[in-house]
């Protein structure tokens, strides 16, 4: 049987809700009749490449190493991550036929599969190689000479309507490409995402805004479904949901001031230099001013004075004391401890992150905001991941009631007002139906992306030991005869292994 | 996709033939061209050279991804 996967990133039933009942989502709407829905919860930490992953590997980041867009490494600096830093094998591994995958966060460089990918976000550009086989790059130029990955939403600051029109563009050429080579290539298994949702909903929380945009996606879904529902199980799913944002709460400030974290002080100039607001933006821009050469000037100047210029910045990893910090937070509410063995200044054993996991949490757990709570769950590193890379990720991941998001740069307050208008929530959404997807009977317990992941390799016939994802019965149809898939995952094991 | 073909000795064809049937490939092609791209993406060049990296960094900074 084939496989249908649109994924809409950060697509949530906070706005889906009111236009599915009012008939504006038509393609959405067939499922509710034809088919099952319901929130899919996400896994934490709720960021792009953690949640695509864990759906497409079936676990944790704790076994496919990916838990955020960089890997934090012993220096405490950020490492990009891509496809290449994946340790699980992906649905499309275990497949017998043919995949195709279109813009999937995290592919790139793309890997050799049986099938054609376009590569997603993180990849640099279409002047990189964002295909394979290598040639399909030129097919898609040649169709489509303006396609972009991504946006670069810094051109479009103080311009909304540039930024629209560009991003409907860009979502235009996605959707001819997805109709194109669903037709045109041959595949099996088709996993298409578009994230220009998430995008949009970061800066606009305005219904009427965005119901536009999901028309034109859902203008693609009611196309597959009508031409495919028949003959191929369909599912839209995101990888985690959305929710209006009116604070941030800054948590490394928050940290900084109960102790548990240290900003570098810097020398008697550096203070001084800071209460003056000078700093080494403020400098470079006056020098640039004036009519002299600034690399030369730098070259001249003593060491002493440019190291003395405060950071312009209020960046965790340019401000930090690494010597006289035991816990610090990095994106999404991952909350790192300064280990011994993980980082290079890291003085805590386990017993003393121990005691600190308990008393931080119990910190957090009594922050209010104007009387209301601030912190929805903290759940520790063994709670969130097990295998053997658990290891690299966080100590403990907060989450935020809804209204709430989090920020690592530090700022005077502890809670701030934002620019954001909402930010990324635990309950996604998942809609299916085709041959084996039973009509209305999604399950009334909790089922999350690694599930779903299980249970598409169920429904082609293929058990995995070894996953997270539990396989979902309740809303196939038919009883599925699978074959254990441990062969190839044994080659890949070895290939994975092996030094060169 | 274009092919080209290139010659192994016999003894390195049986045995990647076993292979072939005990991980479920189709074919040899298929077989080879698997392994190889896998091994050959460990040896090739780093993933972002200093440029591209800059510029991936910068969109998550804007997106506020990356502090």
């Amino acid at each position: 049987m084939k496989t249908i996967v649109i994924g809409v990133d950060g697509a949530t039933f906070n706005l889906l809700d009111g236009w599915l009942e009012s008939g504006e989502l038509p393609g959405l709407a067939s499922f509710t009749k034809n088919g099952s829905y319901g929130v899919l919860n996400s896994v934490a930490p709720y960021v792009t490449p953690s949640t695509w992953t864990a759906f497409s590997t079936a676990k944790t980041a704790g076994k496919n190493n990916l838990f955020d867009f960089y890997r934090l490494n012993e220096n405490y600096q950020y490492q990009l991550n891509s496809s290449r830093h994946k340790k699980s094998k992906e649905i499309w591994d275990y497949l017998p036929g043919k995949s195709l995958l279109l813009n999937v966060p995290m592919t790139y460089p793309p890997k050799s599969i049986n099938g054609s990918m376009v590569t997603g976000m993180l990849t640099p550009g279409t002047s990189a190689k964002f295909t394979y086989p290598v040639k399909l790059k030129e097919e898609i130029l040649k169709f489509l000479p303006e396609y972009k990955i991504e946006m670069n939403n810094d051109m479009y600051k103080g311009q909304e309507e540039k930024f629209f029109a560009e991003l409907y563009r860009m979502t235009s050429d996605r959707v001819k490409l997805f109709s194109n080579f669903l037709h045109k290539k041959e595949w099996d298994f088709f996993y298409g995402v578009f994230t220009g949702t998430d995008r949009m909903q970061h800066f606009i929380w305005d219904k009427d805004v965005l119901l536009d945009y999901y028309k034109l996606i859902d203008s693609f879904i009611l196309k597959v479904v009508e031409e495919y529902a028949e003959s191929t199980n369909i599912f839209v799913v995101s990888d985690h949901g959305f929710a209006k944002v009116n604070k941030v709460f800054a948590v490394n400030s928050w940290l900084q001031k109960r102790g548990y974290l240290q900003q570098k002080e810097g020398s008697l100039l550096t203070r001084f230099l800071s209460t003056l607001n000078i700093n080494r933006n403020s400098v470079i821009k006056t020098l640039q001013k004036l009519p002299i050469d600034i690399t030369s000037l730098a070259v001249k100047l003593p060491t002493k004075l440019k190291m003395a210029l405060p950071q312009s910045d209020k960046s965790l990893l340019l401000n930090t004391d690494w010597n006289n910090t035991k816990a610090f937070m990095t994106s999404f509410g991952q909350i790192y401890f300064n280990r011994t063995g993980r980082f290079s200044k890291g003085f805590l054993s386990k017993d003393e992150c121990v005691k600190l996991s308990k008393e931080i949490s119990h910190c957090l757990r009594k922050i209010t905001y104007n009387g209301k709570k601030v912190i929805k769950s903290i759940k520790s590193n063994d709670e969130l991941f097990n295998g053997q890379y658990s290891d690299q990720g966080p100590d403990m991941i907060i989450e935020m009631e809804n209204g709430f998001s989090t920020q690592s740069k530090f700022s005077e307050d502890v809670f701030l007002t934002t620019d954001l208008k909402a930010d990324h929530a635990s309950e996604g959404i998942l809609f299916c139906q085709g041959p084996d997807i039973k009509l209305n009977s999604y399950p009334n317990y909790s089922l999350n992306l690694m599930d779903l992941g299980a249970t598409i390799l169920h429904i082609n016939g293929i058990s995995v030991p070894g996953l997270d994802g539990k396989v979902c019965l309740d809303f196939l149809k038919n009883d599925i005869s699978t074959k254990v898939s441990t062969e190839k995952e044994k080659l890949d094991s070895i290939l994975d292994t092996i030094e060169i | 996709m274009e092919k080209e073909n290139i010659s192994i000795s016999s003894e390195l064809l049986v045995r990647i033939k076993e292979q072939v049937t005990k991980n479920r490939f189709d074919t040899v092609e298929d077989y080879v061209e698997y392994v190889l791209n896998k091994v050959l993406a460990k040896v090739e060049d780093q993933v972002y050279d200093e440029e591209d990296e800059k510029k991936v960094k910068d969109r998550l900074r804007v997106l506020g991804y990356l502090d």
